[in-house]
C-alpha cells in the first residue's frame, strides 16, 4: 500500500503505539511517525513546529486516556490554537463508550477509531485513511 | 216578751202569744177565735165603732182600750196594729201603767210601725221614727248587748240566725250564738270597746244558726247607753256569698298561683313601662333574685346584662305592634354573675276594653339546649379538623411537613402557646425534636429544631407519656418550674398542658405536646381531639418515614448499581488495554516469526490469539452490560416485526447452516423500547435457540401476546431444554450450563437480556422441558 503521511501519535501505552506503527509499516506504507506518550510534550513539539523547528504533521492520532493532561484536554487545546486547529485529529481509543465518542466529535475530532477495530484488521482502515487523508482531503500546507 | 195577737180581717183573733194571754188574764186557748171587740172595749170618748171596723177601715190602730173582764179590774192597754200580708193584722199590746207608777219603759213605740215595734221593740224613744224604720227594715242584723245578754234584736238579726221569733234570742247570751272559733276574739273586742279602746270598724265573725249551721257575718260594734247602762250596739251583715266568692276567688287565684309557680319557665309580669309587678318561683330559682328583690324593678333590670339591654328594649318596642313575641334568645345574669342562655316569649295582656295593661315575659332556660348546640358545633368543628387534617396528610411524605400540618390544624381549635412534636427512638431511648412552635412576644413562631437526638430524661412528662402510651392532661393553678439535674429547666411548665403519645402498631413513635399559659385552657374533650390528631399524625409520620427509608434504600441501590456499572466498565476497559497489546504482539509474532516456530509453536500462538478474541468478547459483553441501564431513557415505538426481520437477516448464516425453521408471527405489534436494546434481546434469544438445539430441523417460533399491562413476547424452540433447577441460574452472568467446547459463548447473553428487559420495566422467565424445548417469555410494559 502506497502512501506517506506525517503522523503525530500520542498514546501512553507504548505497546499500542509500537503495534500500531508496526501494523502501518507492515502494509508497506511509508508514513512518518512522531510519537509522544503524553499530551504536554506533544503540544510542546507542535509549538516548536510552528516556529519552524519541527515539521508540522498531516494527521494526529490521539488516545483519550492519557496521564496528567487528558486526551480530551489535549484535543481541546489543539482545536483552540490558531496554528494547530487545522490539523485533523483522529481519536484512537480502546473505549467504545458512546459519550466518549460524542464528546470527541464535539471537541473537534475528525474521526474516532476503536483500537480493537483498528488493530484487529488494520488494512481496511488504512485504505480509508489513505484514500481520504492521503489523497482526497486537502490538508493545510506543511511548513 | 211582747204580747201579741194576730187577727184576721174580720177582727177574729187567730193567734196570740202567751204574753198577750197573760196580760189580759185569759188563757191563750180562750183568746183564740174570739172577736177583738169581745175582748177589748174602746173607751167612751172614742166616737163609737168596733175595733174590727176600725181595722177594716184601714186605719192604723193606735188606741187605748180596756179589757172586757167580769171578775177583774179593768186593764188599760195600748193596742197597736200593723197590716201584714193576706189581710192579717199584727196587733201588739202594751199595758198602760197606772198614773203615779214610774214608767219602766222610757220609750214607747208609736206610729205606723207600732205593731212591729211590739215584736221587735225599738231601743230608743218612739219619737225618732226615722231610726225606727231603719232599725226595723235594715238589711243588717242589729242587736243590743248588755252584759253579754242580748237585749234587743231587729227582724233581720232574727232571720239571719234562722229563728222565727225574737223571744228565742232575746235574753240569751251572745256567746250562745257564736261559733266557737269566734268567741274569744269577739269577747276580746267587746272588752276593748267597753274600755274605750280602738277596735276594727268591721270584722268577720262566724255565728251559729238555728239547727247548728254556721253563718259568716261582718260585724261592727258601737258603744251605746241602753237603759242608763253601757251597752253594745252590734250590727251584722251576712257575708256568706262574699265569703263564698272570696273562697272561690282565693281558690282560683291560688290555683293560678300554683300553676304559675309550677311552671318550668321563669315568669315576669310587668306594667307597660316594664316595672316588675310579679315573678314566679322559677324566676327566683332561675335568676337567684327573690320576689321581693324583683318586685318594682325597672329597666335596666339587674338580670339583663348591659350589652343586651339595647336589644332587649328593642324587643319590647316590637311588642307594641305584636301581641306576642316569640323565641328571643338573650343572656340573663344570675345574681352571682353567672350567665344563662334564655329564650324569651313576651305577651301583651289587654283589658276587656282592649287597652294593653300588662306585659308577661316567659323566659326559658336554654343553657342546656345552647350547650348541646355548642357541643354539636364543637363536634362538627372537631370532625372538620380531623377531616381537613387527614386530607392535608394524604399527600405529605415529609415528617416535618406533617408536624407543621398537625400544628396548623390544632391551632384552629385550641389555644396554643407552644407546640412540640418529638420523634422517639425506642431502641436508643432518644427523642428527636422535629417541630416546635414558641410564643415569642405574643406571636407564635415556628422555631428551628435541633435534629440531634436527645437522651430521654425519665423525669419528664414526655417520658411518662412515652412509656405509658397514655395521654396526659395537666392543669396547674400556678406555674412551677420543673428542674432536671443540674438545675437547668428541662421542661417548662404551663398552666395547661396536653402531652399525647403518637402510637403506631403498638409502638410509640413520638410524642406531641401542646401548652397554654392560660389556666384550664384544655378539657378532656380537647385531649380526645388531640389524641385523634396525634394518632393520625403518628401514622402519617410513620408512613413518611417508611417512604423516606424506601427512597433512601432505592437510591442507595441505584448508587450501588451505578458504582457497580462504573466499576465493571473501568475494569473491562482496563482489562481491554493489555489484551489489545497481547493480541497485537501475538499477531506481530505470527506475522514476523511464523517461520521460526514449529507446528506446536504456531498452535500455541494461535491459542493465544483465540483466547484473546474470546476474552475480548467477554469484555465487550461486560461493557455492554454495564451500559444497558444508562440509556434506557431513549425509548421509542419499535416495530417487533422490523426487529425480527433484521435479526433473521443477521443470523441468516447460522439459520441456513442449522437448517432451522423460523416462524415469526404475522403483524407483530410495536412496543415502547430502546431500539438497539430490543435487537440485542431478540438476537440473543433466537441465537440461543439456534445454538442449543440438536434436532435435525430446529424450529423457532416468535410471537407476542397483548396484555393489559403491555406486550408479552415469546421465543419458543424445540431445543435441548433446561432443567427447572436452572431456570434462575441461566440469567446469572458467566453461568454456563455446558462445557465450553459443547456450546460456544461466554455466558453473558441472558444476563444482558435480563438487564435490558428489567431496565424497560419488564420481566423475563423461561418455561422448559428437557429434551423438548424451551420458551422464553419477556414483557415490555406500556409507558
Amino acid at each position: 500500500m502506497e502512501g506517506s503521511l506525517r503522523i503525530l501519535l500520542i498514546d501512553d501505552n507504548h505497546d499500542h503505539a509500537k503495534i500500531l506503527q508496526w501494523a502501518f509499516k507492515k502494509t508497506g506504507r511509508k508514513d512518518e511517525f512522531t510519537y509522544f506518550d503524553d499530551g504536554s510534550s506533544a503540544l510542546q513539539y507542535l509549538k516548536s513546529a510552528n516556529n519552524g523547528a519541527n515539521v508540522r504533521p498531516d494527521l494526529i492520532f490521539l488516545d483519550l486516556n492519557l496521564p496528567r493532561l487528558d486526551g480530551r484536554e489535549v484535543l481541546r487545546l489543539l482545536k483552540s490554537e490558531e496554528d494547530t486547529k487545522a490539523i485533523p485529529v483522529i481519536i484512537v481509543s480502546s473505549s467504545e463508550r458512546e459519550e466518549d465518542v460524542r464528546k470527541a466529535y464535539e471537541l473537534g475530532a475528525s474521526s474516532y477509531l476503536s483500537k480493537s477495530t483498528l488493530l484487529n484488521d488494520v488494512n481496511p482502515v488504512l485504505q480509508t485513511i489513505q484514500a481520504y487523508w492521503g489523497s482526497a482531503a486537502k490538508l493545510p500546507n506543511r511548513k | 216578751m211582747v204580747p201579741m195577737i194576730i187577727a184576721d180581717r174580720n177582727g177574729q183573733c187567730i193567734e196570740a202569744n202567751d204574753h198577750a194571754a197573760k196580760l189580759i188574764h185569759m188563757r191563750r186557748s180562750a183568746l183564740l177565735r174570739k172577736q177583738l171587740d169581745d175582748v177589748f172595749e174602746l173607751p167612751p170618748p172614742a166616737p163609737g165603732g168596733s175595733i174590727q171596723t176600725r181595722l177594716l177601715g184601714g186605719e192604723i190602730l193606735d188606741v187605748e182600750v180596756r179589757v172586757r173582764q167580769k171578775d177583774a179590774s179593768p186593764v188599760r192597754l195600748r193596742l197597736r196594729a200593723n197590716g201584714l200580708e193576706h189581710d192579717l193584722w199584727l196587733i201588739s199590746l202594751t199595758r198602760i201603767p197606772d198614773p203615779g207608777t214610774k214608767a219602766h219603759n222610757t220609750w214607747h213605740p208609736s206610729g205606723s210601725n207600732a205593731l212591729l215595734e211590739e215584736f221587735f221593740p225599738l231601743p230608743w224613744g218612739n219619737e225618732d221614727t226615722d231610726f225606727e224604720a231603719l232599725f226595723q227594715h235594715s238589711p243588717y242584723g242589729i242587736c243590743i248587748l248588755q252584759n253579754d245578754r242580748i237585749e234587743v234584736i231587729n227582724p233581720t238579726f232574727c232571720k239571719l240566725l234562722g229563728y222565727r221569733s225574737s223571744d228565742e234570742i232575746v235574753g240569751k247570751e251572745m256567746r250562745d250564738f257564736l261559733d266557737e272559733g269566734s268567741r274569744m276574739f269577739f269577747s276580746l273586742l267587746q272588752h276593748r270597746v267597753y274600755r274605750g279602746e280602738a277596735v276594727p270598724t268591721r270584722f268577720e265573725t262566724r255565728m251559729m244558726r238555728q239547727g247548728g249551721s254556721t253563718l259568716d257575718v261582718e260585724t261592727s260594734f258601737a258603744h251605746i247607753w241602753y237603759k242608763g247602762a253601757p251597752a253594745l250596739n252590734l250590727s251584722i251583715n251576712d257575708i256568706t256569698d262574699r265569703k263564698e266568692l272570696e273562697k272561690r276567688l282565693t281558690d282560683s287565684e291560688s290555683l293560678l298561683r300554683n300553676v304559675v309557680n309550677s311552671m318550668v319557665d321563669a315568669l315576669v309580669i310587668t306594667d307597660l313601662q316594664g316595672k316588675v309587678l310579679d315573678v314566679n318561683d322559677e324566676f327566683q330559682r332561675f335568676t337567684g333574685f327573690s320576689r321581693r328583690e324583683a318586685f318594682g324593678a325597672e329597666i335596666p333590670y339587674p338580670w339583663v346584662p348591659e350589652e343586651d339591654l339595647r336589644s332587649y328594649i328593642g324587643w319590647l318596642e316590637k311588642l307594641r305592634e305584636n301581641n306576642v313575641l316569640r323565641d328571643f334568645d338573650i343572656t340573663w345574669l344570675r345574681k352571682g354573675g353567672d350567665r344563662i342562655a334564655v329564650s324569651l316569649n313576651t305577651t301583651l295582656l289587654r283589658n276587656a276594653g282592649g287597652e294593653p295593661v300588662l306585659m308577661v315575659n316567659i323566659a326559658r332556660d336554654i343553657s342546656e339546649r345552647q350547650a348541646s348546640r355548642e357541643e354539636l358545633s364543637r363536634q362538627l368543628q372537631r370532625l372538620q379538623v380531623l377531616y381537613d387534617f387527614s386530607s392535608a396528610l394524604t399527600n405529605s411524605l415529609d415528617s416535618g411537613e406533617i408536624a407543621r400540618t398537625t400544628y396548623q390544624q390544632l391551632v384552629k381549635v385550641l389555644p396554643i402557646d407552644t407546640f412540640f412534636i418529638d420523634l422517639y427512638d425506642g431502641e436508643r431511648k432518644e427523642v428527636v425534636p422535629i417541630f416546635a412552635v414558641e410564643s415569642i412576644g405574643g406571636k407564635r413562631l415556628e422555631i428551628p429544631v435541633r435534629i440531634a437526638p436527645i437522651a430521654l430524661d425519665r423525669s419528664l412528662t414526655k417520658a411518662k407519656v412515652i412509656s405509658s402510651r397514655k395521654p396526659m392532661l395537666e392543669l396547674r393553678d400556678g406555674i412551677q418550674q420543673v428542674l432536671s439535674q443540674g438545675g437547668i429547666p428541662a421542661e417548662r411548665s404551663f398552666a395547661s398542658t396536653m402531652t399525647v403519645p403518637m402510637v403506631s402498631k403498638q409502638k410509640t413513635i413520638g410524642v406531641l405536646s401542646v401548652h397554654s399559659s392560660k389556666a384550664k385552657a384544655y378539657s378532656d374533650e380537647h385531649l380526645t381531639l388531640v389524641q385523634s390528631i396525634a394518632h393520625l399524625a403518628g401514622l402519617a409520620i410513620e408512613k413518611a418515614q417508611l417512604y423516606q427509608e424506601t427512597i433512601r434504600k432505592s437510591q442507595e441501590i441505584e448508587a450501588r448499581n451505578k458504582e457497580l456499572d462504573d466499576f465493571t466498565y473501568v475494569v473491562s476497559h482496563d482489562l481491554k488495554e493489555p489484551l489489545i497489546s497481547v493480541e497485537g504482539y501475538a499477531k506481530m509474532m505470527r506475522a514476523e516469526y511464523q517461520q521460526s516456530l514449529d507446528e506446536t509453536g504456531r498452535e500455541y500462538l494461535q491459542a493465544v490469539v483465540d483466547s484473546c478474541s474470546h476474552m475480548k468478547r467477554l469484555i465487550d459483553d461486560l461493557l455492554l452490560l454495564s451500559r444497558v441501564s444508562k440509556v434506557s431513557e431513549n425509548r421509542t415505538m419499535v416495530s417487533l416485526s422490523g426487529v425480527m426481520r433484521d435479526v433473521v437477516e443477521e443470523l441468516q448464516f447460522s439459520i441456513r447452516e442449522k437448517k432451522a425453521q423460523i416462524v415469526v408471527q404475522q403483524d407483530l405489534p410495536s412496543v415502547s423500547a430502546v431500539d438497539t436494546h430490543l435487537r440485542i434481546v431478540l438476537r440473543n434469544l433466537v441465537a440461543n435457540a439456534l445454538k442449543f438445539c440438536e434436532k435435525p430441523i430446529p424450529r423457532i417460533e416468535v410471537g407476542a401476546i397483548l396484555t393489559p399491562e403491555g406486550t408479552t413476547i415469546f421465543v419458543k424452540d424445540n431445543g435441548i431444554g433446561i432443567e427447572e433447577a436452572h431456570f434462575e441460574k441461566i440469567f446469572l452472568i458467566f453461568q454456563r450450563l455446558h462445557k465450553k467446547d459443547e456450546y460456544e459463548g461466554v455466558g453473558a447473553g441472558l444476563t444482558i437480556v435480563k438487564k435490558i428487559i428489567e431496565s424497560h420495566g419488564g420481566k423475563i422467565w423461561v418455561e422448559s422441558t428437557v429434551g423438548q424445548g424451551s420458551t422464553f417469555y419477556f414483557t415490555i410494559p406500556r409507558v
